[in-house]
């Protein structure tokens, strides 16, 4: 089925000789609905959440050429939810990322303002080293290469920004447009994870590689949260935001890489998962929520860059930025409490040390993220909530409400 | 059980189902039928039943249980404490009219009754300790009643001495007083947990046959006797009730003259035979006497040098707190040397709350009526009133001859048996300086009663438009002013007619108090004036509550703010703490300055340390 993918990409890519004559919005909007038809036809609910996000942005803004920037990013973050979850080949996963790269670069400088272009700038070029070491990580460890993993795994930290990679982050999220950080979250990031999660299904996992990404990965939230308490503007504050959680996920992957399956199969919901399921649940709900959430923020900024505070007040969005510093019950507050869970699943003095790392790095997030709350909700009026906002909000409220739900369904 | 819970709650149901209604009126009766079906209940709880013991476990883990005991202290007591409580309630209808917080006072008049009568059927500690805090709560509240502290309503004049306001509002009086009697309840509760540790009960008939008391000790024991100290106002702890007549008169006359703070001497005499047990309990009663004694004596002067009316009243209701302590301590003394007298003793003891409470709840009715009619609280500022209110001064004499102890009033048959406990004690002890001790506080006893009884309705200014107070008023305190008279003749009768040595002491004092105050008033003496200087500012302990004891509490809180709250908590988790992340914070997020060659060495960075990670992990 990977070629319905195939043939909606070659479609866009034909349509792309029109790109100037053509509003972009009603490409994306267009491509966005295939999306969605797909998603439906093959069973892909993640991907019906990524490509309404694209649906939103499109109906939201006038997109111009990078219309069709959305709808490549968009594609590649449903291409890569899919090669996942179908157990289809890596590389195709490889092939989403490269796709995504360059229509998130596009977007990123959209306005084409000075601080849009070098935000796409340093993300197109640390995110391309990410890239060129997944690939060859990649490439290496299939061959049997252990030295492979160790590649593939430096190219995601710089591929989602884990500190000490993470100083492009700052920049991109700040100076780049908000559609264009908005798409970073909501599909660039996206489709990295999914396909860190096939790799990490596909490659064999190496302990000190593990036990290596684990650290860098504990040490990154560190420096995130700690680094975000003073961040002054909306923009930066999400960025920081962004390293915390793709080290959060980053982690999970990390720990079972390193410790493999536990003596003591976890437990969800009272059902048995093995820790690589449960990894993997957490990989994809930071990944939604990170991607919902800023997709939300980001997407109701009618600035050219989100290095400011918000000029119009948001109210949905507060429920966006509650659902990123993981207040019960939503959608946030699943992947931490499954990481924990996750964690308490190995030895006794391990979990201790994890559990209580994790719920001290969650908790000095906070002043952080009310600072952001109250960014967006004391700002001037009127309400600017739009339906990209209305929608990641509802979506960021309701899955966090039936996660329990969800889990049963899926285990 | 279910009547004797129904006798307890009566008045607590009704104080609920007044909260229903803003209606004043409905308020006022509701609470006054409840206090009387009380009343009634009491009465035929100490008519029809059968003494004894009955309970329902509570909280069965520290030994809490819903248990009344019906004996020969409780059941007479719960027929006191509820008519003294129907009484006052119906006076009340009259003298709180109008007043502007009814739904406050007819809640906590009928909160305070039912506390009350937990504390006299109690059999079990814990429950007595629920009523123990009820009252000191009720009292708190009802002292405070008029909390906008008008200057009528004040205890004291507007001056300072030593610097210190030597004026108490109804609000100061009230914290005064809950602050005092939390500090004996500290210990209470202490006490209470330490005998349920040791004995693993807390039924007042259980302990009385609890072995176990025997390796209790004397600190307990003491840390138990701050609870009655400070509840019936034992020197040093009387300061509060003198402050307390801040509250309404009929507050005054029901709870710190003739029921809560009797609570405190009822359980020193209901415990002294479980104390007995305890080695080493001789000291613990030799404090209950001396503290009694000194109390009276103190108090006594006091009452003798005040100038307002209820002030007097107060001095003299501790004075006579102090009598009833000190002649449990008494009969706790004897009762070690002769086991089969303590009961007798402990009686004796008793009849003096019976006798006291009878007296002084007419003569605060009567004084308030007075206070409520003449507009003053002073003494001296209204006189020759018996022209005008001539049932009341009636009434008011009758009840002050039993007070001061004349024969044949029941305040003196029931005051002379509690001393004789006392003067026997110091015999068989050989203790010299009791009798002449109490010779000297009942000389003096009677002067004060002639005093006041002399300057209010005898001699002084003459008012102009005062009326005799109204039916609802005056009714209750002259037939609890008859009612001493018919007591003292049934005690006189039934239990004991006493003629001692103690009379001409009282008698020397009467006739003094009739020179003084009834035939040759006016007559001064420049000489005792720095005696009464000392006397009327009443030791000068108030420097002592209002200056002292807050000032270095002030220091200490001062002490506690700068070095916890501001150096600790505020210095580690305001200034220390985020200083260090807004340092970390601040140096985290600087390393982001938009270099991009910066960021490339961050890379390279990264890289080695991965690297290094990986070898060294």
């Amino acid at each position: 089925m990977i070629d319905l993918f195939a043939y909606l990409i070659l479609a866009l890519s034909a349509a792309a000789v029109v790109a100037g004559r053509l509003e972009g919005r009603y490409v994306a909007a267009a491509t966005s609905a295939m999306l969605l038809a797909i998603s439906a036809y093959l069973g892909l609910p993640i991907g019906v959440v990524i490509a309404v996000v694209a649906l939103s942005l499109s109906l939201d803004w006038r997109m111009g050429a990078f219309g069709f920037a959305l709808a490549f990013s968009a594609s590649a973050a449903v291409l890569a939810a899919y090669v996942y979850y179908a157990g289809a080949p890596p590389v195709y996963g490889l092939i989403a990322l490269a796709l995504a790269t360059a229509a998130v670069y596009g977007l990123l400088a959209m306005e084409r303002t000075r601080e849009n272009v070098e935000g796409a700038m340093k993300y197109l070029v640390f995110s391309g080293v990410g890239k060129v070491l997944i690939v060859l990580g990649y490439a290496l460890a299939a061959y049997g290469w252990v030295q492979g993993l160790y590649l593939a795994v430096l190219g995601f930290m710089f591929e989602l920004g884990i500190a000490p990679f993470h100083a492009w982050v700052v920049d991109a999220y700040a100076l780049g447009s908000p559609r264009g950080a908005a798409a970073l979250a909501a599909f660039s990031k996206v489709t990295a994870l999914f396909v860190l999660l096939t790799l990490f299904r596909s490659l064999p996992g190496d302990g000190a590689v593990g036990l290596t990404a684990l650290v860098v990965a504990l040490a990154s939230m560190l420096v995130a949260n700690v680094a975000g308490l003073t961040a002054k503007t909306l923009g930066r504050v999400m960025a920081w935001s962004s390293i915390a959680h793709m080290s959060y996920a980053l982690a999970a992957v990390a720990l079972v890489w390193w410790l493999g399956e536990p003596a003591t199969t976890p437990q969800l919901f009272g059902i048995y998962v093995s820790a690589a399921d449960l990894a993997a649940l957490v990989v994809v709900l930071e990944a939604l929520t990170s991607g919902l959430a800023k997709a939300g923020v980001f997407g109701y900024l009618t600035t050219a860059f989100s290095d400011l505070l918000p000029p119009r007040r948001s109210a949905l969005n507060v429920l966006n930025i509650l659902s990123l510093l993981g207040l019960p019950p939503l959608l946030g507050f699943w992947p931490k409490l499954f990481l924990v869970l996750l964690a308490l699943s190995y030895p006794a003095a391990i979990a201790a040390f994890l559990v209580l790392w994790i719920v001290v790095n969650s908790a000095m997030a906070t002043p952080y993220y009310l600072r952001a709350l109250r960014m967006v909700a004391e700002a001037p009026s009127p309400i600017a909530d739009n339906i990209t906002s209305s929608y990641t909000a509802f979506v960021s409220t309701a899955l966090g409400l039936v996660m329990p739900l969800v889990a049963y369904v899926l285990f | 059980m279910e009547v004797v819970l129904l006798t307890i709650f009566a008045p607590l149901i009704a104080s609920l189902i007044s909260l229903f209604s803003t209606a004043e009126k409905f308020k006022t009766w509701a609470v006054t039928l409840g206090t009387f079906v009380s009343a009634l209940l009491a009465t035929y709880v100490y008519m029809s039943i059968k003494p004894g013991v009955y309970s329902v476990t509570w909280i069965g883990s520290i030994g809490a249980e819903i248990a009344v005991r019906l004996d020969h202290f409780s059941l007479p007591m719960g027929v006191l404490v509820a008519w003294l409580i129907a009484a006052i309630s119906l006076y009340s209808v009259k003298y709180m009219e109008g007043d502007y917080r009814p739904g406050w006072y007819w809640f906590f008049f009928g909160f305070f009754a039912t506390s009350m009568l937990i504390i006299v059927y109690a059999d079990n500690l814990w429950f007595l300790l629920a009523g123990w805090e009820g009252v000191g709560l009720a009292s708190w509240a009802l002292i405070g009643h008029w909390y906008r502290d008008e200057y009528d309503k004040w205890v004291g004049k507007e001056e300072k001495v030593f610097g210190v306001p030597y004026w108490w509002t109804p609000s100061k009086a009230g914290l005064r007083a809950i602050l005092t009697v939390r500090f004996g309840d500290s210990f209470f509760l202490v006490a209470i947990a330490l005998f349920y540790a040791v004995t693993g009960t807390v039924s007042l008939t259980a302990l009385t046959h609890a072995g176990a008391l025997k390796t209790l000790g004397i600190v307990p024991l003491l840390f138990f006797a701050l609870g009655p100290f400070t509840k019936s106002a034992q020197f040093p702890f009387h300061e509060w009730l003198l402050t307390a007549m801040t509250g309404p008169t009929s507050v005054s006359a029901l709870i710190h003259a003739a029921t809560m703070v009797k609570a405190g001497v009822y359980v020193l005499i209901v415990t002294t035979p479980i104390f007995l047990l305890v080695p080493g309990a001789e000291l613990y009663f030799w404090v209950v006497t001396v503290v009694g004694v000194a109390t009276a004596l103190v108090a006594t002067i006091i009452a003798l040098t005040a100038m307002e009316f209820k002030l007097v009243l107060a001095g003299s209701t501790a004075a006579n707190l102090g009598i009833i302590a000190a002649a449990a301590g008494a009969a706790g003394l004897l009762g070690l040397h002769e086991h089969e007298l303590l009961q007798g003793l402990l009686f004796f003891a008793f009849l003096h709350i019976v006798g006291h409470a009878v007296s002084k709840a007419s003569l605060f009715m009567g004084f308030g009526a007075v206070i409520h009619e003449a507009g003053t609280r002073f003494i001296g500022e209204v006189g020759r009133l018996w022209r005008h209110m001539k049932i009341t001064a009636v009434a008011m004499s009758l009840s002050m001859l039993s007070l001061v102890g004349i024969p044949p009033f029941v305040g003196y048959v029931t005051k002379d048996l509690a001393l004789e406990n006392v003067l026997e004690a110091g015999h068989v002890y050989h203790v010299d300086w009791l009798a002449p001790a109490l010779y000297l506080l009942l000389f003096i006893t009677p002067i004060y009663g002639l005093r006041l009884i002399g300057l209010t309705f005898v001699h002084g200014k003459e008012p102009k438009e005062v009326h005799e107070a109204p039916l609802l008023m005056w009714l209750p305190y002259t037939a609890l002013a008859v009612a001493t008279l018919a007591l003292g003749a049934y005690f006189a009768v039934f239990v004991k007619f006493p003629l001692t040595e103690a009379l001409i002491a009282v008698l020397l004092g009467f006739l003094t108090g009739l020179v003084l105050y009834i035939w040759l008033p006016g007559v001064r003496s420049e000489a005792l004036r720095p005696l009464w200087e000392v006397a009327y500012r009443r030791f000068y302990l108030p420097i002592l509550y209002d200056g002292v004891l807050p000032l270095l509490y002030l220091w200490f809180s001062r002490f506690i703010y700068v070095v916890f709250d501001r150096g600790l908590f505020d210095g580690l988790y305001h200034n220390a703490i985020p200083g260090v992340f807004e340092t970390l914070s601040n140096w985290a997020r600087r390393l982001i300055t938009g270099n991009i060659s910066l960021y490339v060495l961050y890379g390279v960075l990264g890289i080695l340390i991965t690297l290094l990670l990986l070898v060294v992990l």
